[in-house]
């Protein structure tokens, strides 16, 4: 089958390769065009493979920074198994610092995908049909990006199977970030994480802050939580660590199940937040106001938590229309309990 | 006065009024830009002008502006305050620190009356609103695209009186540092300073994100600096009042040639060698020395290559850094200062 996205990598041979993917673009300033999506291959010997992705949303840079740095140091002689790397799925909305691709195109929206779509459900297809069943393991990195300040955490989907809910919640742990967080989907199918768990895979995937910028500190976290993941599931050599052997304590397991606990603007303004990603609250407690541009008379508006909890997410871009989400609450939970 | 600015409210009255300025946009169905404008007036004292949202993805300032008009009533006044919490709406509106024209506002000054809308705007400040008011209050961040230490900040003007006045008016804001910078002919605080105005300009953060710290900087220093000038009733608290330790100074006064009217500011001290995706490896308020790495930037278009390090052009105090990730080979991205102590800065003009 010829499938319009095409490999310059043999994902099936040992070694270090750097190339791309390539499927059409559609330009009006060259024709037979491609757009290129960067792939490394790192393989050898036994083992599973895992395919660790990032800019799936464009202006998500904390994973596209720790995976560009994996394709540079990450050697053969470390691995047992394969590593495919996709440091940046979505080349023009990172160049553009937006989410979605220039078409509008919100690639997490994209999957399954079609071959016969446009681009972005194309690459989705190539995702969805070749990559994904070669893989054992789907590191899929995500952060707040320039919209949102996401408390720096892995997360998951509960999923029904409990084998596999076991497997991805040791995976979310070996992040060893000082939160997780369990997550629904509220607004669209379509989600590439949705497929590759679909698919029966152990899917690990983050929200890494956001905000519009990145801290040195979250790159740590993201090059430290994503060596260990690997080495959790045996493909890069060294012995995995736990919060515990880190001297840490027990991570917080929020739970963001409950739709409620999104809560969205009633109109248009400028939010403040008053309180931040990890701060406790109570419900009933302000977690931020509301501003309104052309009313300075207008007293704020005071938006309330809807239960007791942790604050998960605050919007960052202050300028806020109807039905924006500018906050997420959570509750936190026990381990034994999700299993 | 007649300018094609309007104003709804009496600027000159007293009490609580809250309106607008109608800035023509030029346009042949009549249409105006709308700015909020409120004023606060009480009896007798300094008129100050507290103005934010130059930049219109500013919004620290914005909001403080905001919280002023909803918290203060005229008898906590003596004298007058015009508020101004959002100049540039539309860039506010729409998450951008320029105007849908792009325009730069604050590259449009002193303005003229027969340029486009944001020259036309700088003018009513530069003919009306500066000469109605003896203080400034002039609150900037580093927006979406920038992080900045949270910090008051200055230009060092040549009048030792004015200079030392605006030394002691940054220091009412209370942040843990303060710098000095070199600011272009067409600035807004370039055209108030060279009118005899004591100006008070902050840089509160930015990056998009704004955290709870930063919000409190935001209403403690300038409610503070507005009871330094007298206009607002309560006590001022110092640093030591507050048994802090004393602030830091750090001189960023660029060589002339580094500040240009059409340049990125602040940020053009160090440019990005190369484009693609940087990584801060330090963070503002990390002192470096020079020659050391503060970012290394990934290769976009062919990660097969190592990334290029971005190095600190002096030692000092990394005081601005870009934050939007993505960066184009020259862009401006970092700005160091060294410190320099308050009485250098004061004896740089003694007689």
């Amino acid at each position: 089958m010829s499938h319009p996205v095409s490999c310059t990598v043999d994902l099936d041979r040992p070694g270090k390769q750097i190339g791309h993917l390539a499927f059409p673009k559609i330009t009006n300033t060259a024709g037979w065009a491609s757009t290129f999506v960067h792939i490394g291959c790192i393989a050898n010997g036994d083992g599973p493979t895992v395919l660790v992705l990032a800019g799936n949303h464009g202006d998500e840079y904390e994973g596209q920074v720790a995976a560009l740095r994996l394709l540079q140091e990450l050697q053969p002689e470390q691995v047992h198994g394969r590593v495919i790397v996709i440091p940046v799925l979505s080349p023009a909305a990172s160049k553009a610092n937006t989410r979605n691709w220039p078409s509008g195109a919100n690639f997490n929206r994209s999957f399954p995908g079609n071959p016969d779509g446009p681009p972005n459900e194309q690459l989705a297809d190539f995702l969805t049909r070749v990559l994904f069943p070669m893989a054992d393991v789907v590191i899929d990195m995500h952060s707040g990006g320039r919209s949102a300040w996401f408390l720096p955490c892995s997360h998951m989907h509960v999923v029904d199977d409990p084998i596999q809910r076991k497997a991805m919640l040791e995976g979310m742990e070996a992040w060893c970030s000082d939160w997780h967080y369990l997550y629904i989907d509220v607004n669209g199918h379509g989600l590439l994480p949705v497929e590759a768990e679909n698919q029966g895979k152990l899917v690990i995937t983050t929200e890494l802050g956001g905000g519009g910028r990145v801290p040195a500190p979250i790159h740590r976290l993201a090059w430290s939580g994503l060596n260990n993941v690997l080495r959790h599931v045996g493909v890069l050599e060294g012995e995995a660590q736990t919060r515990a052997s880190l001297g840490l304590p027990p991570a917080v397991i929020i739970d963001g199940r409950d739709p409620r606990n999104i809560v969205v603007s009633p109109e248009d303004g400028m939010w403040e937040a008053m309180l931040e990603p990890g701060d406790p609250v109570r419900e009933g407690e302000p977690v931020g106001r509301l501003w309104f541009i052309d009313r300075p008379d207008r007293p704020a508006e005071l938006l309330l938590s809807p239960c007791d909890g942790t604050v998960v997410v605050t919007k960052a871009i202050p300028v806020t229309e109807q039905g924006d989400s500018v906050f997420v609450v959570g509750t936190p939970i026990d381990r034994s309990e999700l299993l | 006065m007649s300018h094609p600015v309007s104003c709804t409210i009496d600027l000159g009255a007293d009490g609580k009024q809250v309106g607008e300025f109608r800035l023509p946009r030029g346009t042949d169905d009549g249409a105006f830009v709308s700015i909020p404008v409120a004023t606060i007036a009480n009896g007798d004292g300094p008129a100050v002008l507290v103005s934010a949202g130059t930049h219109g993805d500013e919004y620290e300032g914005q909001i403080a502006a905001r919280r002023l008009i909803a918290d203060v009533e005229p008898e906590q006044v003596s004298g007058r305050l015009i508020v101004v919490p959002t100049i540039s709406t539309e860039a506010a509106r729409a998450h951008s620190r320029f105007w849908p024209s792009g325009a730069n506002l604050n590259r449009s000054f002193p303005g003229r009356l027969d340029g486009p809308p944001d020259e036309v705007l700088a003018h009513f400040f530069t003919t009306v609103l500066f000469p109605f008011v003896d203080m400034i209050v002039e609150m900037h961040s580093g927006g979406a695209g920038s992080w900045i230490v949270p910090c008051s900040h200055m230009c060092a003007v040549d009048d030792p009186s004015q200079r030392k006045a605006m030394l002691e008016g940054m220091e009412a804001w209370n942040s843990d540092v303060h710098f000095l910078y070199t600011a272009g002919d067409n600035y807004l605080p370039t055209i108030a300073q060279a009118q005899g105005k004591t100006i008070v300009s902050t840089e509160l953060g930015g990056a998009g994100l704004i955290s709870r710290p930063v919000h409190a900087l935001a209403w403690s220093g300038l409610t503070n600096v507005l009871r330094h000038f007298g206009v607002l009733e309560g006590e001022v608290v110092t640093r030591a009042s507050l048994g802090l330790p004393p602030a830091r100074i750090y001189d960023a006064r660029g060589a002339d040639e580094t500040v240009t009217e059409l340049g990125s500011g602040l940020m053009d001290q160090t440019r990005a060698p190369v484009g693609g995706i940087a990584e801060a490896l330090v963070m503002p308020g990390e002192m470096v020395e020079r020659g050391q790495p503060i970012a290394r930037i990934w290769g976009f278009d062919a990660p097969s290559q190592p990334p290029v390090d971005v190095l600190a052009d002096r030692t000092g105090l990394v005081l601005g850094m870009r934050a939007r990730a993505f960066v184009t080979p020259g862009e401006g991205f970092a700005f160091v200062g060294e410190p320099i102590a308050r009485e250098a800065l004061l004896a740089e003009v003694s007689v």
